[in-house]
């Protein structure tokens, strides 16, 4: 037998060798789904101290509301890794200024031009987590005749999972009111519904006109008598599906208020750890 | 452990082709755009791909001298553009420095303020559309066929080798009128040009299309524009101009995919002041 040759009596040894790079792709797999989020190991034994729960940092492109902001520097979400930023002007989105915010909310402000729809639809195909309430981001400051999420080519309109003024060209302005009913939630296998169930709701809510093909309607407002099906109802929640690595939640109230009244502060908090690990 | 072991070594054996299928993948996304057959807007991220290996696009903005006949304005549209995209190269030509090796080295050609075309001029700009060459035509632009004194030499001088030539050169600019030659490649008859008219409504008929995106119906100020006829069976009518007194409607916003595209507007688009529609047909045709 020649010198660096295995013997029949040994099998193990051999298997042993050529286990070991196995073994080694296979910790270093581990180590780069931990290390990028992919996998979380913040609740394994011995593992959680390596990775930690992962930080979600939270930027609001706009005005964050009252509530918003309240509900974001709140201990709890604090506690589950949600960082707040702060908000942030449109006026001052460049490429590359989102890059480091793991969800972007946009909130407050109508207005957007052009370069930063641009910059956040770019920041959501490439990964990025988008929510958007009400109407923020419908409008630019130089065109009167435009209106809504789907101005420019290859913008915001590419990742906004709903249509807002209208279905004709006639530019019909988003309407946002008050209205008294229930949230009623439609994808009760949905992680972002974990624990929550249904409940009144008495906040502003804008009506879209209608969720897009590629869109999932998550939750809806009956906004007459409560469980009757054939009472008029308005988009609440709208997710978009596509093959983009990035995610876009709509939210036709703001949860922030809605959770201040005592209910679904769960269903925020959920909605950010989903976008946190969400895929396409 | 050995099976595991081959299954490996049959996967690295497969890499090559994998390779080979990705760079052939690439190569037609490429000419798919190239062609513009796709927006690379609407691949996920090949809008950066796309513009390293394309490099930056050009466009040239031909009118003719500020006293000449036509709608339009080329120095207002130029300055409309360069606001818009800060990185597209836009160079403004005169009509008369326009010849086929200039017009290939740009993706984009628009032409604004400039009525009078020579015969000379319409074959340069057929030919770079036959080569793949994209146009935006504005209003009134190469509706009226000229000739010029280098043309009548150049027909005279062409006619001692093949006699008949200068004949043959004056019936045709006597039976051409409108859009002549380019008429056909454009897919439109040009009617006439309408002075100032108030009350006309600018509003989409294809609202999907990438051009009106975000742009909703609205009405115009009193405006010059060209009335045209058009070819359904060739083009796409994008948008249309209502005379709201009349209710007669005129195609305002008119696209032929040729071998590159060629879109028609009837009212010149730095008129319009619709700011999102002039930055929708850039972004429309060009890429980078």
């Amino acid at each position: 037998m020649k010198r660096g040759q295995y013997s029949g009596a040994a099998p193990g040894g051999k298997f042993g060798e050529s286990a070991i790079p196995l073994i080694l792709i296979a910790i270093l797999a581990i180590f780069l789904a931990g290390r990028f989020g992919i996998v979380d190991f913040s609740g394994v034994p011995v593992l959680n101290s390596i990775f930690p729960s992962p930080k979600i940092t939270v930027g609001v492109v706009g005005r964050s509301s009252y509530d918003m902001r309240a509900l974001l520097e709140s201990e709890d979400y604090r506690v589950t890794g949600v960082y707040f930023a702060g908000d942030i002007d449109q006026k001052v989105i460049y490429p590359g200024v989102l890059n480091n915010f793991d969800v972007i909310i946009l909130q407050g402000e109508s207005t957007c031009d052009r370069t930063a729809r641009k910059v956040i639809a770019d920041r959501v195909k490439a990964g990025g987590k988008l929510i958007v309430v009400g109407d923020a981001c419908t409008r630019v400051s130089d065109d009167r005749a435009a209106y809504g999420w789907d101005i420019g080519i290859g913008s915001l309109g590419d990742v906004v999972p709903v249509v807002g003024g209208g279905v004709t060209k006639e530019l019909e302005m988003l309407q946002t009111n008050a209205v008294r009913g229930k949230f009623k939630v439609v994808a009760v296998n949905h992680p972002v519904f974990n624990g929550v169930k249904n409940f009144g709701f008495d906040s502003e809510i804008t009506a879209i006109t209608v969720p897009k093909p590629n869109a999932e309607i998550l939750a809806y407002i009956d906004a007459s008598s409560i469980g009757k099906v054939t009472a008029p109802s308005l988009f609440a929640i709208v997710e978009s599906k596509g093959l983009f690595s990035g995610k876009t939640i709509y939210f036709a109230f703001d949860p922030a208020t809605v959770a201040a009244q005592g209910t679904g502060r769960n269903m925020f908090l959920n909605t950010l750890l989903y976008l946190r690990g969400a895929k396409g | 452990m050995r099976g595991v072991g081959k299954t490996l070594d049959e996967l690295a054996k497969e890499i090559p082709h994998l390779l080979v299928v990705a760079a052939l993948l690439i190569i037609l996304l490429f000419v798919v755009t190239k062609f513009k057959w796709v927006h690379c807007s609407q691949v996920p991220q090949w809008c950066n791909v796309y513009c390293e290996l394309n490099g930056k696009s050009q466009v040239a903005v031909i009118s003719g001298n500020p006293g000449d006949p036509g709608i339009g304005d080329a120095a207002g549209f130029r300055l409309q553009a360069l606001n818009d995209r800060q990185f597209t190269y836009i160079a403004p030509f005169q009509a008369s420095q326009i010849t086929a090796g200039l017009l290939e080295d740009y993706e984009l050609v628009v032409l604004t303020h400039w009525k009078q075309v020579t015969l000379k001029q319409a074959i340069a700009l057929r030919d770079y559309l036959n080569k793949g060459g994209s146009i935006l035509w504005e209003g009134d632009a190469a509706s009226e066929y000229v000739t010029t004194p280098e043309d009548e030499s150049y027909a005279l001088a062409e006619n001692v080798s093949k006699p008949g030539f200068y004949e043959e050169y004056k019936k045709l600019l006597n039976k051409t009128q409108g859009f002549g030659l380019l008429g056909d490649v454009l897919g439109v008859k040009y009617v006439k040009t309408h002075s100032r008219t108030g009350g006309l409504k600018y509003q989409s008929v294809k609202d999907n299309h990438l051009m009106v995106s975000g742009v909703h119906n609205f009405q115009l100020q009193p405006i010059v524009f060209t009335e045209v006829t058009e070819n359904p069976a060739a083009l796409t009518k994008i948008a249309e101009l209502n005379e709201t007194s009349t209710g007669k409607l005129y195609p305002a916003l008119l696209e032929r995919k040729y071998v590159g595209r060629i879109v028609y507007t009837a009212v010149p688009l730095e008129f319009i002041g619709s700011k999102t529609l002039t930055t929708n047909v850039l972004d429309y045709l060009v890429s980078c």
